[in-house]
């Protein structure tokens, strides 16, 4: 039946719903039917999403790529350049470089310590029966705060004065020094999403046959050979899939360190994004910007092509 | 004869109605404000004290903090507000460049905003000769003191820079941070300083010639200057440390500043009016006053004060109704309405000429600086800020390398270099703002 539904032309048998003697006009009247229902209507009530997406999407990204050859300010006319932003970008531009490193160390950041806090924590939450939905909705809640309530509650809590640091007598502001800042901003991120990945984590630790965990305490094993072996596994295709959009979403980190340093202090939480907002509307180079915003689409691809081909390998993601 | 009077009688009230709807036709003027307490205020104020019926201001108050950006890209695609604003000369330079700006040339004339602006002003707002944008809110930067804090301590009011570094010695010797704010929330405030320190050590002239091109910016007075400001942040003048200077929020500076914590304020004068509304006395939960006095120079003690203004207006290339839009401006720059923006909103007031006693009502205390601010520009006694002088590209070197400098990441000469690099660009691309000759 399925198949059916699936392949219309091939399983349904036609029968034949014209009178003798008017077949051909008959046939090509279906033939037009058929073509209509499975080549254009389909395509009729995809029209307003396609058009909307050419023009949210497909044009500017279109423009970008083209502004992206210019040296644009942002405003008026755009001067084609050819490949001297990127040249500019990869051989000349050291804070761009420095940028860059920030951004592959929140990356690291971001699927190391939020991925243990959410495996750890669904891994525990998973046994709970009673108050497992208040413990869930709790642990999740950060995940739906606007990012400037979290940002400024971590402000405060990083404030030396009466803030986390007092409680160990630790007397600097961990924003203000180049050494600590992004790691703390961070951690504020970091208290925000592994709520977030330990409830997917969760769903898909819940699809696990409870049979491989009864198995797996027939031939003795512990907690954490039962995580190990049946557990990661089970989820595994979730965790691969997630670490994947981490990566590339840690390309994209802008909201936290806009609001919690705007970049400093000295330059050390600059990560791409801040230099592309600072490119294009404050030193009006646009077109550089648009530059930069395609090395990380570029980025983007490297990381799912990565994937891919460790699927293609064999992976299980 | 009685169709023929019908028929006339219809065309009577015909025409009567076509008369008034003409009488009651209005041109809109687009404006866009800030959707917070300042922007409604003098959005509303606007609207209510503009006298002619036959235009009507629509204002549109923008959320969030990026009026300009969303500004700028409406522009681009055609659209926006009729009434332009943006953050001061360099930025209008760029949209006049780009053509999105109508020339105001005749309605200066019309209006005779030649004789109602100071003339320095004005010339902010020429592109290549022609005036594009109108400049508001006259901005300089100077020291607050806790007066309280400082009669008590018996400490007197430094008019040299030697003066100034002995004042502060005392004031650490006295258990208290020397000076805030603190400027976690905002990057490019670091530029206040900068522009004071090349003025107000280099000294004017020499920052003149190098925004006209005839000194560079690696010349040694301006690497002495910068290094006297080095010097002084590392030393933990601001914030008692470099890491709450780059950390902390301007709340919490200004709470401490009005609890006799900090001694002294770097602000600008957009503070005045805050200072005494919510940091000072009751609101501020103590009973403290506060003053201010001109930051002193390495070269003279006579006040000096580093100029500029906070934004500028200008009317769309796009505007429907560019003439209503530019009675809507000159109304904006009467001064009647700057007076009544400023005692009721707390907005500083525009670089107008303003004769008798306009702020009649004005807290003791600013009313000296404008007299002061006044006396010093007409003496010459004025340097330049960076936010209104200096190009878009150099400017945001500026403010944002200068805390590598503080950070020890950057020595001051290459500072100084990478400044020069940007400001040769954009000289050479005619980006400079209009310098007012001295």
């Amino acid at each position: 039946m399925a198949a059916e539904t699936a392949t219309p032309f091939k399983s349904r048998p036609v029968q034949a719903p014209y009178p003798p003697g008017s077949k051909p006009k008959r046939k090509r009247t279906w033939t037009r039917y058929r073509l209509m229902r499975y080549y254009v209507v389909p395509w009729l009530f995809m029209i307003p999403i396609l058009g909307l997406h050419a023009f949210v999407v497909v044009i500017p990204a279109l423009q970008g790529v083209y502004y992206s050859f210019t040296d644009w300010s942002g405003i008026g006319e755009a001067e084609f350049i050819g490949l001297r932003n990127f040249e500019e970008l990869f051989f000349e531009d050291q804070s761009y470089i420095d940028a860059l490193s920030r951004n592959v160390q929140w990356m690291i950041f971001r699927v190391t310590i939020p991925f243990a806090f959410a495996l750890f924590g669904a891994s525990l939450l998973a046994r709970v029966k009673r108050g497992a939905m208040f413990y869930r909705t709790a642990l999740f809640m950060p995940f739906i705060l606007p990012s400037i309530v979290t940002a400024t509650i971590w402000r405060y809590l990083y404030n030396p004065r009466y803030g986390l640091p007092t409680l160990v007598g630790y007397d600097k502001a961990l924003l203000g020094q180049s050494d600590t800042a992004l790691w703390a901003i961070a951690f504020a991120d970091n208290w925000q999403f592994w709520g977030f990945l330990m409830v997917l984590f969760l769903t898909a630790m819940q699809g696990i046959d409870p049979v491989l965990y009864d198995a797996a305490k027939v031939d003795g094993a512990n907690r954490w050979q039962e995580f190990w072996n049946v557990t990661l596994p089970g989820i595994r295709p979730v965790v691969l899939f997630m670490m994947m959009m981490v990566m590339i979403w840690a390309f994209l980190v802008f909201d936290y360190v806009f609001i919690l340093t705007g970049g400093g202090p000295a330059g050390a939480t600059e990560v791409i994004s801040i230099d592309i907002y600072k490119n294009a509307f404050q030193r009006f180079e646009a077109g550089y910007a648009a530059a930069q915003g395609m090395t990380i689409c570029l980025f983007a691809g490297l990381v799912v092509s990565a994937f891919a081909f460790l699927r293609k390998r064999g992976w299980d993601i | 004869m009685l169709k023929k009077r019908l028929i006339l009688l219809a065309t009577l009230v015909l025409l009567a109605a076509l008369a008034a709807g003409a009488a009651t036709a209005q041109e809109t003027v687009t404006v866009w404000a800030a959707d917070d307490e300042t922007g409604s205020c003098w959005a509303r104020l606007l609207v209510d004290t503009f006298p002619r019926d036959d235009i009507e201001i629509e204002v549109v108050l923008q959320p969030g903090s990026s009026l300009v950006d969303a500004q700028r890209t409406a522009l681009q695609g055609g659209a926006g507000p009729d009434i332009t604003f943006s953050h001061g000369p360099s930025f209008m330079l760029e949209l006049a460049n780009a053509g999105l700006l109508l020339s105001l040339d005749h309605y200066a004339d019309e209006y005779g905003w030649n004789d109602r602006f100071a003339p320095w002003a004005l010339d902010l707002g020429r592109v290549e000769g022609s005036l594009y944008s109108l400049s508001e809110e006259l901005e300089t930067v100077i020291l607050y003191y806790n007066r309280t804090v400082f009669e008590e301590n018996g400490w007197g009011i430094p008019k040299t820079m030697d003066e100034l570094y002995a004042l502060a010695d005392a004031i650490r010797e006295a258990g208290l941070v020397v000076m805030g704010p603190a400027f976690g929330e905002c990057a490019p405030c670091y530029e206040w300083a900068v522009s004071v320190f090349l003025s107000h050590h280099a000294g004017p002239d020499k920052v003149y010639e190098a925004l006209t091109g005839q000194r560079p910016w690696t010349d040694p007075a301006f690497v002495e200057a910068i290094t006297a400001l080095k010097d002084i942040v590392q030393d933990g003048w601001y914030m008692g440390g470099l890491d709450l200077f780059f950390s902390d929020t301007f709340q919490q500076a200004h709470s401490l500043f009005g609890a006799g914590e900090i001694a002294m304020s770097f602000e600008g004068t957009w503070m005045l009016d805050n200072y005494q509304r919510d940091y000072f006395g009751e609101p501020g939960g103590n009973m403290n006053e506060w003053d201010w006095f001109a930051f002193p120079t390495a070269f003279s003690d006579e006040p000096h004060f580093i100029i500029g203004v906070g934004s500028s207006w200008g009317i769309s290339q796009s505007a429907q109704n560019p003439d209503a839009a530019a009675a809507v401006l000159d109304h904006y720059y009467s001064t009647g309405y700057q007076a009544e923006s400023h005692g009721v909103c707390g907005n500083a007031p525009a670089p107008l000429i303003y004769e008798g006693d306009v702020f009649a009502n004005a807290d003791p205390r600013e009313a000296r600086l404008y007299q002061e601010f006044g006396q010093a520009s007409a003496a010459g006694n004025y340097g330049y800020t960076s936010w209104s002088f200096w190009p878009a590209r150099t400017n945001v070197w500026l403010w944002e390398q200068i805390t590598r400098v503080y950070d020890d990441q950057l020595s001051v000469e290459d500072y100084l270099a990478g400044m020069q690099k940007e400001f040769e660009e954009e000289f050479a691309e005619g980006l400079i703002p209009p310098i007012p000759a001295r």
